[in-house]
């Protein structure tokens, strides 16, 4: 085994290392645990950028140890240029949510704890992203499940908590059943576990089995992507959620319905046995794309304002890969990480917000624009950003959707409904920044200065949210390799 | 030659608003009007210098999403630009001179991030450089509204002119995308010739998309508001990004467009019929709204309906003149906004009609006779109506029933003039401003519903009430079904224990007694039994029988 393969597993060990520690550490003070978590993930964030010299050499690097034998199962990771995008874009959400946690007030009792399950949410969606063994997968994909509901259970706010986390579990849940069904029925007929030998024998599945399969996988992974009306879990498990795993909810555990959608039925299948499937994939994504953007614009607690910006950004990602085409995939991908960085930056400004107003509801909130410049001006380049304001990011992606939209031959009137479409984006947008900023001032005694702790990744965020826009080089080859090499055909 | 000169004064254009911007603002200069009366002349300078040396294109090395990025120097673009330099010195030249703070930072920073921005949307040769700097400039005409936090309505203001840009905006994005899908390429001039190929379905998609574009960009009638807004909020120099860029942008949208709108004799009218109408109404609108609408709005759509007029029947290289005539035109309207104008009324009121005539008169033979006769009635009707209205203006009269004693012919304007506060009741009170608010309170209302009705009551509540149902069939499960099996287990459980009982009873108790007595007795039996047969002498006579029975078996076995 080589050097660099041992080093990939160590995107999954070291992290659970960290937890051991954790745990073992009961008497750990807040910045002690969260120094340990914040290693860990530097750690994994190093790992894949190590990794990319052999990427360029070899586009896949796996580790593998045998597991359960007579079962075909085994301890499998893959690191390919789809699934670098994906555990980067987790690790880099994860590392800036334990940072802004700092600042925040959750955690401050049995933080060892809180920086375990930081740790375990953040391992299950790296795992989850790796695995190349279904098995594996699973394990992951529910770890990721249940360390997040942990968290909801034990630092949510409020006695409504305990309601939203059993929604939250049971919903998704049932979509990770429906995943569940695909794998067991996958790994009957195969009799292995292998994800990449899957790969290459799906094809001589029963058409009829296929077009099960592929509808199953699409119905339990748009669960977890959050699409209308599957996403009844989300407002509620967003709102209740501390700030800092509200973050990692939406910017990074929303992706892993979409590297689900890829890494299944889209590799997995012929691409003309999706082709039924198209046109319903991009009609649910504009659904969700107008439904959560007028949801948004309904609300007043600004917290669900962004909640629901999540389902309407959703139905972009939806729509582009329901285009089956290249540029539509392209874009969808890039939106992901584009969406990550913009939602982190948009949660944590309303962190900052509700952290100095002590206020959620957007009508009790106002004129803190002067008072606040800093905060203001990321606020108003995140509000850009989602509005696909060039040069900002989401622009890059959405016009590559809206181009695949077109490629695909499917609907001019539907593209061009999803287009026109995206300016309710900047509607509510724009209420949610004139909200907060503008107005007259409705708080006697405000602080002189946001928290430094809350400030600082924040700003760093809008940075990277600049940089990533301007420069999406790097990013639109990696998206670009990563599906050629999995999905074959596309054009 | 070492290096392209070209490219030197490019970038010099390009880069000299950013480093006094920057400058400007790092250095926190006083004098903002003072730099920029400086600057924009050295800007002038080089754009003559670029103009010498011809039309060419300048390539970056740089490309966006794998599309190469180059500018295309042409001599439309540099004219355009240079009218929109001038215009720009004109209007710091007229901010007061006793007070230089007139110009704030704010208004210089926005017209120092404009600059480069309009270039580079006159000149790139690819369509999404142009697309995102239209964009920004879009974005900077609204920011210019904003002047303070605590103003909502200058929010209010800025939302507004965001929103319709983007529009516009959006509309274009379909339109190139469209295009970029038939001709493979981001290339402005290669995607024009795909575009103007194209089978009729699919341009007009892209035909729809490029002149909904242009006229809100060009704020033309019904998309003047936002250039309304602006004007009444923007302040100081900043307005020039509303007022002239943007228009100009928008307009230099339409002449490059121009070999897709003369493909087709269907594009070819309906951009004349929007032209007239755009025209008509502008005029007449604005008749019946005395005293809110200033002239510089009214008489900017009104050329706006003169440009889509030319571009449906006159296009090529002329119509670049003609663009800067207009813009020549605005800055005129600006000058005469004041009653201390230089400007001598006679030249502001003519100069529409020198225009057309001599745009006419230059490309006489490329427009069909009708239609110059229609310009030309237009041109004349809208001086008309411009004077009159300027008259009106001027003579302070806001009264649309005084219209008939400024005119000669008082029974027409009377006339006249009712239809015009009819028309611009019913068309631009009802149906423009308060059905575009109540489409705007439609949404959000419908957004409400959506949200109290699906999102709350079925999809939140709705679960929550699905499952204290399953609670409640729960519930009654439990009582009823689960009970009852217990109720039933228990029952037969009792049974179980009755029936064990009563088998015990029997069984074990009952029946052992019995027997016990049964053998007692037999056991008496037998003991009474043994005694009287013990009491009896025992008969050796019958011990013969068995004898008697083995001689009969001899006997048979030897017989």
């Amino acid at each position: 085994m080589e050097n660099y393969e041992l080093l990939l597993s160590g995107i999954t060990l070291v992290p659970i290392m960290g937890v051991v520690v954790l745990l073992i550490w009961r008497n750990a003070t807040k910045k002690q645990a969260a120094a340990i978590g914040i290693l860990s993930e530097t750690f994994a964030l190093i790992v894949p950028l190590v990794l990319l010299s052999v990427l360029r050499k070899q586009d896949q690097v796996v580790f593998s140890l045998p597991w359960i034998r007579n079962m075909g199962i085994s301890f499998r990771l893959s690191l390919n240029w789809l699934s670098l995008v994906f555990l980067m874009t987790e690790i880099l959400v994860t590392l800036a949510a334990m940072i802004y946690s700092l600042g925040e007030k959750t955690g401050e009792k049995h933080s060892n704890y809180y920086y375990a399950l930081l740790l375990l949410f953040s391992l299950g969606m790296s795992g989850t992203t790796l695995a190349d063994d279904a098995f594996l997968f699973y394990i992951f994909w529910e770890l990721m499940l249940v360390a997040s509901v942990l968290l909801l259970l034990v630092w949510g706010h409020g006695e409504k908590r305990f309601g939203v986390a059993l929604k939250y579990f049971i919903v998704t849940h049932l979509g990770s059943l429906m995943v569940l069904v695909c794998l067991i029925t996958l790994y009957v007929n195969f009799g292995t576990a292998d994800m990449t030998e899957w790969m290459t024998q799906a094809v001589m599945l029963p058409g009829t089995l296929q077009a099960f399969l592929i509808a199953f996988f699409l119905i339990g992974f748009s669960v977890k992507m959050a699409i209308f009306p599957l996403h009844i879990w989300l407002p509620d498990a967003h709102t209740v959620a501390p700030m800092p795993v509200t973050i990692i909810l939406a910017a990074a555990m929303l992706s892993m319905g979409t590297y689900g959608i890829l890494r299944f039925p889209f590799a997995l299948f012929p691409l003309e046995n999706l082709q039924p499937f198209a046109i319903w994939m991009m009609i649910a994504g504009l659904i969700s794309e107008v439904y959560g953007a007028l949801m948004a614009l309904a609300e007043k607690d600004i917290k669900r304002i962004i909640a629901f910006s999540s389902v309407s950004q959703m139905g972009y990602i939806l729509f582009g890969m329901g285009t089956l085409t290249l540029r539509g995939m392209e874009g969808a991908v890039m939106h992901v990480v584009y969406h990550a960085i913009v939602k982190a930056l948009l949660f944590m400004v309303v962190g900052i917000i509700v952290n100095i107003t002590g206020k959620r509801d957007i009508q009790e909130i106002g004129g803190l624009g002067f008072k606040y410049p800093a905060l203001c001006v990321s606020a108003a380049i995140g509000v850009l950003g989602i509005s696909g304001m060039p040069p900002l990011g989401i622009f890059n992606s959405e016009w590559m959707i809206f181009a695949g939209g077109f490629d695909s031959g499917i609907s001019i009137a539907l593209t061009v409904m999803t287009l026109i479409g995206s300016l309710f984006t900047v509607i509510y947008a724009l209420r949610f920044f004139g909200g907060i900023f503008f107005g007259e001032k409705k708080h006697a005694d405000l602080p002189e200065k946001a928290p430094l702790a809350l400030v600082v990744p924040t700003l760093a965020v809008t940075a990277f949210l600049i940089i990533e826009g301007l420069i999406p080089g790097p990013l639109l080859q990696w998206a670009m390799q990563g599906l050629t090499s999995i999905i074959g055909g596309l054009n | 030659m070492i290096f392209d000169l070209s490219l030197l004064f490019f970038l010099i254009i390009l880069l000299v608003p950013l480093a006094a911007g920057f400058l400007g603002v790092l250095l926190k200069i006083s004098n903002q009007r003072h730099v920029l009366l400086f600057e924009v002349p050295l800007m002038i300078v080089f754009l003559s210098l670029l103009w010498f040396m011809g039309e060419s294109t300048i390539l970056t090395g740089l490309s966006f999403m794998g599309e190469v990025i180059y500018f295309s120097i042409s001599l439309n673009g540099i004219l355009l630009y240079f009218g929109l330099l001038v215009a720009l010195w004109v209007m710091v030249w007229r901010t007061t001179k006793k007070d230089h703070k007139t110009i704030t930072r704010w208004q210089f920073v926005l017209v120092h991030l404009a600059l480069p921005f309009g270039f580079v949307a006159l000149m790139s040769g690819q369509f999404m450089i142009r697309y995102i700097a239209l964009d920004v400039v879009g974005l900077l005409v609204a920011t210019s509204v904003l002047n303070s936090f605590s103003d909502k309505s200058r929010f209010r203001d800025f939302s507004a002119i965001f929103v319709l840009l983007r529009l516009g905006d959006l509309f274009l994005l379909v339109s190139i995308l469209l295009l970029n899908y038939h001709a493979g390429t981001l290339d402005i001039s290669q995607m024009i010739d795909a575009g103007a190929k194209l089978d009729l379905w699919p341009k007009i998609w892209v035909y729809g998309g490029l002149i909904s574009a242009v006229m809100i960009k060009s704020a033309v009638w019904p998309f003047s508001t936002w250039l309304r807004r602006s004007k009444r909020s923007a302040q100081g120099v900043s307005f020039w990004i509303a007022g002239f860029m943007m228009p100009i942008l928008g307009y230099y949208l339409l002449y490059r467009i121009l070999p897709i709108v003369n493909s087709s004799i269907l594009f070819q009218l309906i951009t004349l019929i929007l032209g007239v109408l755009v025209l008509i109404l502008s005029i007449l609108l604005s008749y019946g709204r005395l005293g809110e609408q200033d002239r510089f709005i009214r008489m900017g759509s009104v050329s706006g309906g003169f440009i889509l007029i030319a571009a449906a029947f006159i296009g090529g290289k002329a119509f670049g003149y003609y663009l800067l005539a207009w813009v020549i035109h605005r800055l005129i309207l600006l000058f005469t906004e004041d009653n201390n104008s230089s400007v001598p009324s006679a030249i502001s009121d003519a100069y529409p009609a020198i225009i057309n005539i001599v745009y006419i008169g230059f490309n006489i033979s490329e427009a069909p006779a009708i239609i110059t006769v229609i310009w030309l009635f237009l041109t004349g009707l809208s001086i008309y109506w411009d004077i009159t209205q300027n008259a009106k203006q001027k003579a302070k009269n806001i009264s649309i029933d005084g219209l008939g004693k400024l005119s000669k012919k008082p029974y027409f304007e009377k006339n006249l003039a009712g239809f015009a506060g009819w028309l611009n009741q019913k068309l631009e009170h009802n149906i423009l401003t308060l059905g575009f608010m109540k489409l705007s309170a439609g949404l959000v209302g419908f957004a409400h519903w959506l949200h109290r009705n699906l999102e709350m009551n079925v999809l939140t509540r709705g679960i929550g009430n699905l499952g204290r149902v399953f609670k409640s069939i729960a519930d009654w499960t439990q009582s009823h079904v689960e009970q009852g099996i217990d109720n039933v287990l228990i029952w037969i459980g009792r049974e179980f224990v009755h029936v064990s009982e009563d088998a015990f009873d029997l069984l074990e108790t009952e029946i052992p007694a019995r027997t016990a007595n049964l053998m007692d007795g037999t056991l008496h039996s037998l003991e009474g039994y043994e005694r009287r047969m013990l009491k009896k002498k025992l008969r050796w006579d019958l011990a013969l029988i068995p004898l008697f029975f083995v001689v009969i078996l001899v006997f048979l076995l030897i017989f």
